[in-house]
């Protein structure tokens, strides 16, 4: 059996969390209160009556053949559609190098994995949208295990590489996300296009939540002795004693970081930094753990 | 107990402990490839490295404890003995009656009863438990004893008047030996000269009527030193046996029956050649006091050619009138005689010398030698260091 993208140590821990979005969400009977009312247009599968089902809500016809109450359920049921976008630029390969074997975008993956089965958990429809090497890459949104597995199996072969894409390669990610999904973008948020990209999806009724993957080496800048420090994207280097620059480097990234904090919020962008050395349970409570348990 | 090196020079091997010193030393160039994400937020700090920096400081320490532990094996390590167990060492030479010799040595004062009493043979067996051995190099056995006891043990040694088994050189021991020399005769140890018939062809010209009187005093001569020397006279085209090995040769024709003599493994001495041409791969056997050659040795097949320097007349050859020509000349076909072995041994008395060479040296008896331990400790510490510098290897990569 295929081991789960999900570490034993989350699993249980996302019992808590919900996906919930932040406006009143698109129609169907969901979990999610609505503004459209009625039952599911597209037909998507008969599952046995439960108690507390609507009696409207019964196919009778089914009921009078085989004498068992099955409910319809349809597609639109659902009430949330969560896209999954995954910046899988060469960045992403940035890992710590006290485990050079963890890199943000296995960290992305886990993200990505739970946050699947928190949709699937609530009959949600998710996609997934991953980024690499200059192109843009689409699983279609839809609901059910089938789907999650699908995901997974892109999530498990994704590499990273190149870098962030133009506006004309991005028009799928236009055209897949209507108005009021939710989507989530796991990104190192190095890219300024990213950024943008993020801030225009918010701008147009889209909510959007920025999880910020920064490992622990960015955070504390632990490096000693003579480095030759190589951009993975534009392939340039940069010569300069670890020890030295390490002051300079972390007052101007905790700036970047802050202003970067401050542009999302602008934009009504939920964001949060994961830390890809710590918990990674921590970043997916704040954004989707119940507020009063965070308090 | 205390620790001692026999070969102090191998501690040049101390030299080698500046190469993991030189590998561990920090090269100012070497920059340390970092992937780095957020590169843009840092500005370049290059900081000059002033003093010497080492890395792998643990790793180094144990590479240069390895190296010393190396170069001392290479001074092979010993533990010198406790001292205080010496006891004194009464040699008895073969020959010497032991009653005598205790009779001797109670007019000596001292404390001979706890003495070891020892046999002057291989191996010094105890003198009351077995029978005088047979030997036939006390002066060696002598020097052995020397080598082998401890420094503060002192050695008696008893000897009958006539010493045998000596090598031509007066023992010189490390220590003090007393040397008390009683009656009695060494048994006697078979002689070493061959004492089998040699025969010697003597061949003249003759057309050097003259050499007949010099052959004649040479042969009267030998008769005395060496009866058993059969000497046989003849002409130059007379026979030359077989069985004869030893040829004196006094013409300077060379036939091809005694050419063919000598490869067969005879030794002929011969006055020089007609031509008086040197020939080339010839080793001077015999030199005057000035150190003109007066011999030189020729090797021919299975034999040798020995040429005078000159003909057999006191003009060209003055050592012919010396009173020893004879013995040199037979010891030309001979070789040299052996070095004497028997002396008085009133003159025997060994000499002592405080020179460093002899006081440097760690008895053998007493001394431990480390090498094993020093050898199985680098065994180890060389496993320890290949295991940590190929873990250290893999965390790098």
């Amino acid at each position: 059996m295929i081991e789960s993208l999900i570490p034993a140590a989350i699993r249980p821990q996302l019992k808590g969390l919900r996906l919930m979005a932040r406006r009143a969400a698109s129609d169907g009977i969901g979990q999610h209160v609505s503004r459209n009312r009625g039952d599911g247009l597209e037909f998507a599968q008969y599952r046995a009556y439960e108690p507390g089902d609507e009696p409207r809500r019964i196919d009778w016809k089914l009921f009078a053949r085989s004498d068992r109450y099955f409910v319809r359920e349809s597609e639109r049921d659902s009430a949330l559609t969560v896209w999954l976008m995954i910046d899988a630029s060469a960045s992403m390969n940035q890992a710590d190098e006290a485990m050079p074997e963890f890199s943000k975008l296995d960290a992305a993956k886990i993200f990505a994995a739970s946050i699947i089965e928190l949709a699937l958990r609530q009959s949600d429809r998710f996609g997934l949208i991953t980024i690499a090497n200059g192109r843009v890459d689409l699983v279609p949104a839809a609901a059910g295990t089938r789907q999650r597995d699908r995901c997974e199996i892109v999530l498990r072969q994704l590499k990273a590489g190149g870098g962030w894409p133009d506006e004309t390669a991005l028009r799928p990610v236009w055209e897949r996300i209507a108005a009021d999904h939710m989507t989530v973008l796991l990104s190192d948020d190095f890219d300024d296009l990213a950024v943008r990209l993020i801030e225009r999806l918010a701008a147009a009724r889209r909510e959007v939540l920025s999880v910020q993957l920064l490992s622990g080496d960015e955070r504390e800048f632990r490096f000693r002795g003579n480095r030759r420090f190589v951009d993975p994207e534009s392939g340039s280097e940069l010569r300069s004693d670890g020890a030295a620059a390490r002051e300079s480097y972390l007052r101007d990234f905790a700036e970047a970081r802050e202003s970067l904090a401050r542009r999302f919020a602008a934009s009504g962008v939920r964001h949060v930094e994961a830390m890809i050395d710590r918990p990674l349970i921590l970043p997916l409570q704040v954004l989707f753990g119940r507020r009063e348990d965070l308090a | 107990m205390s620790f001692a090196l026999l070969y102090t020079t191998g501690l040049a091997a101390f030299a080698a402990l500046l190469v993991p010193l030189l590998l561990h030393l920090i090269r100012r160039a070497e920059y340390q490839n970092t992937p780095f994400a957020a590169m843009r937020w840092i500005q370049a700090q290059l900081r000059q490295q002033k003093r010497l920096r080492l890395r792998d400081i643990p790793l180094l320490l144990l590479r240069l404890l390895l190296l010393v532990l190396v170069a001392l094996l290479l001074a092979q390590p010993v533990l010198r003995g406790d001292a205080a167990a010496a006891k004194h060492w009464v040699l008895v030479a073969p020959g010497v009656d032991v009653r005598v010799a205790r009779d001797r040595m109670q007019s000596i004062d001292g404390d001979w009863a706890n003495a070891d009493w020892r046999w002057l043979a291989p191996g010094f067996p105890t003198v009351s438990i077995s029978a005088a051995p047979a030997t036939s190099d006390s002066a060696s056995l002598l020097r052995e004893i020397d080598a082998e006891l401890p420094a503060s043990s002192g050695i008696s040694v008893i000897v009958p008047r006539i010493v045998d088994g000596l090598d031509g050189e007066r023992p010189i021991l490390s220590r003090e030996a007393e040397w008390i020399v009683v009656d009695g005769a060494m048994p006697a140890v078979p002689a070493l000269i061959d004492t089998t018939a040699e025969r010697l062809l003597v061949r003249n010209d003759k057309a050097k009527p003259g050499n007949a009187g010099y052959i004649d005093a040479l042969e009267q001569a030998w008769r005395i030193d060496w009866p058993n020397l059969s000497i046989d006279r003849g002409e130059i085209d007379a026979a030359l046996p077989d069985n004869a090995r030893w040829l004196l040769w006094l013409s300077s024709q060379r036939p091809e029956s005694l050419q063919r003599w000598i490869e067969n493994g005879g030794i002929a001495v011969s006055t020089p050649d007609t031509d008086n041409a040197q020939p080339t791969e010839t080793e001077p056997v015999w030199r005057d006091r000035n150190q003109n050659v007066i011999a030189s040795s020729q090797r021919i097949g299975k034999g040798r050619l020995i040429r005078l320097s000159g003909a057999f007349t006191p003009s060209e050859l003055p050592v012919l009138l010396d009173g020893d020509f004879p013995q040199r000349l037979h010891n030309l076909f001979a070789g040299p005689p052996p070095a004497p072995t028997r002396a008085f041994a009133a003159a025997l008395k060994p000499l002592h010398t405080t020179s460093a060479l002899s006081t440097a040296k760690v008895s053998l008896a007493t001394r431990t030698p480390l090498d094993p331990w020093f050898a199985l400790a680098i065994a180890i510490l060389f496993a320890i260091e290949r295991i940590w510098a190929s873990a250290r290897r893999g965390v790098k990569a």
